[in-house]
């Protein structure tokens, strides 16, 4: 089996990477792929009530790279869609408890073992990131449209870069098509000029994230939401198939206000 | 070329980069920055003709062999030359039958007759570019980078980050970008902020010094 290992990252915290991670996993093993979700925010762990599993975590990351336990005993199964697992971080620890060359070693023994392995990055550039990064193959940098986060996301590509990481994809988070229109957002293309990586997904701003967030359950598990489709999409081009991005035609959804801003143009 | 990685910096001299070791780091600290270095610098330093700066350090074996071991040799950098101020370390050096650089040469003031820095990628984020002499960028300098010239500055893109022409006080020297989209520009010792959405926005022009006054002038004519 090969293995694919993709870091998702961002250099901002609250941009979405962990809502894409878990997303993005349930949308591949309900496609019916062998998934795993590594959460390597140590310290700081998040994936678990995402995907709804913190119930069950028994050992963690940490754990199983110092030898406390075996891989096999910390992965959690999802008994919703059973090819999906979850390693979680601990809580109680911190980076610093775990090294490159250990996290290194840790992907090198899921190979073979999945198709694919989700690595959620933490937030800023030190060693937390670079931990997440060095056993990837790729990299899925998500971004908001706002010129902080493009900025973190260009310096996280850079570093990237000095990684040799050159397979890098883009996500771009909490698009408003409404907001873009009426030049109070930046436009996808000029997000996609300055970073100068390949789009993969573009993820419109949906108030069902919050839902499934706070529920523990990830919007591909059931939801045709707006941004449940675009998770889909994203996933469909990670096994390599051709999307098109769908225009996010959301000036048909605007209502009354919509359709006056329509007529009046602006 | 510059990249300060825990008081290790890069310096662009030319088509050469001068690599200057603080005498401060030591031991573990030294290896440490070192590995830093090469693991961030790689795209820099792979294949780049490089001089060495050891400033006022005597010479360690140990420093020796961490600069050969931990920095030649995963740098994939061609050493052209060793620079040194302690008179015991350069004669350790010339007795190893290394070239030695002379001072001088390298550490003089931006002339005109510099040669230009040319740059065929775009700077991101965190990244910063430093030359005695003029700079020129065939991409794009992205919010977050910044260039720092004795001379002048040409970027052949987009002006989003800092772009300091003339850095070592020449207020001669002008920036040039196709497409300026900047909020602060430096020239000698000016600086001036730039109002985002005037006329000018995100088209080619020019900031210069007047009068000793920093005046932009639209290049859409070019």
């Amino acid at each position: 089996m090969d293995t694919r290992i993709i870091v998702v990252t961002s250099g901002k915290g609250g941009v979405g990477k962990t809502t894409t991670t878990a997303n993005l996993a349930v949308a591949l093993a309900r496609a019916g792929k062998r998934v795993l979700a590594v959460d390597a925010d140590i310290g700081l762990r998040n994936l678990d009530v995402v995907l709804g599993l913190e119930n069950r975590i028994v050992y963690s990351l940490v754990d199983v790279i110092e030898g406390q336990c075996r891989l096999q005993q910390a992965l959690v199964r999802d008994k919703r869609v059973e090819t999906l697992y979850l390693l979680p971080a601990a809580q109680t620890r911190t980076k610093e408890a775990v090294s490159s060359e250990q996290m290194q070693g840790l992907c090198d023994s899921l190979r073979g073992e999945f198709d694919f392995v989700f690595i959620d990055s933490p937030a800023g550039i030190e060693s937390g990131f670079r931990n997440a990064a060095v056993g990837a193959d790729s990299a899925l940098v998500v971004t908001t449209p706002e010129i902080s986060a493009v900025r973190d996301a260009d310096r996280i590509i850079g570093l990237l870069e000095s990684m040799e990481k050159s397979d890098i994809s883009l996500i771009i988070n909490r698009i408003r098509p409404e907001m873009v229109r009426q030049g109070d957002m930046l436009d996808i293309s000029d997000v996609v000029e300055i970073l100068a990586v390949a789009l993969i997904g573009i993820v419109p701003d949906d108030d069902a994230v919050v839902i499934s967030t706070n529920k523990g359950e990830p919007l591909t598990l059931h939801s045709s939401s707006q941004a449940a489709k675009a998770f889909f999409n994203v996933a469909r081009r990670l096994m390599g198939e051709k999307v098109p991005f769908e225009e996010l035609e959301f000036a048909n959804k605007g209502g009354f206000l919509g359709k006056i801003r329509k007529l009046l143009r602006f | 070329m510059s990249e300060v990685e825990d008081g290790i910096l890069l310096k662009g001299s030319g088509h050469r980069i001068r690599c200057i070791i603080p005498e401060s780091l030591e031991g573990g600290r030294l290896v440490e920055a070192f590995e830093r270095l090469v693991e961030e610098g790689r795209n820099l330093l792979d294949g780049a003709e490089v001089v060495i700066d050891l400033q006022g350090r005597p010479l360690s074996i140990d420093a020796w062999e961490a600069i050969l071991k931990h920095l030649i040799l995963p740098g994939g950098m061609q050493v052209v030359a060793w620079l040194s101020n302690d008179p015991a370390t350069q004669a350790l050096l010339r007795s190893a039958g290394m070239i030695l650089e002379n001072r001088q040469r390298v550490s003089k003031p931006p002339q005109s007759g510099c040669k230009a820095l040319m740059l065929p990628r775009s700077l991101r984020s965190g990244q910063k570019v430093e030359a005695d002499g003029d700079v020129i960028v065939f991409g794009n300098v992205n919010d977050g980078a910044e260039v720092y010239a004795g001379g002048h500055i040409c970027i052949w893109g987009r002006l989003q980050g800092l772009a300091h022409a003339g850095c070592t006080g020449d207020e001669k020297a002008c920036i040039a970008a196709l497409s300026l989209e900047a909020v602060q520009v430096r020239i000698g010792s000016l600086y001036s902020v730039l109002d985002r959405g005037g006329p000018w926005w995100a088209k080619p022009a020019a900031v210069a010094v007047q009068n000793g006054t920093i005046v932009l002038r639209s290049m859409d004519a070019f």
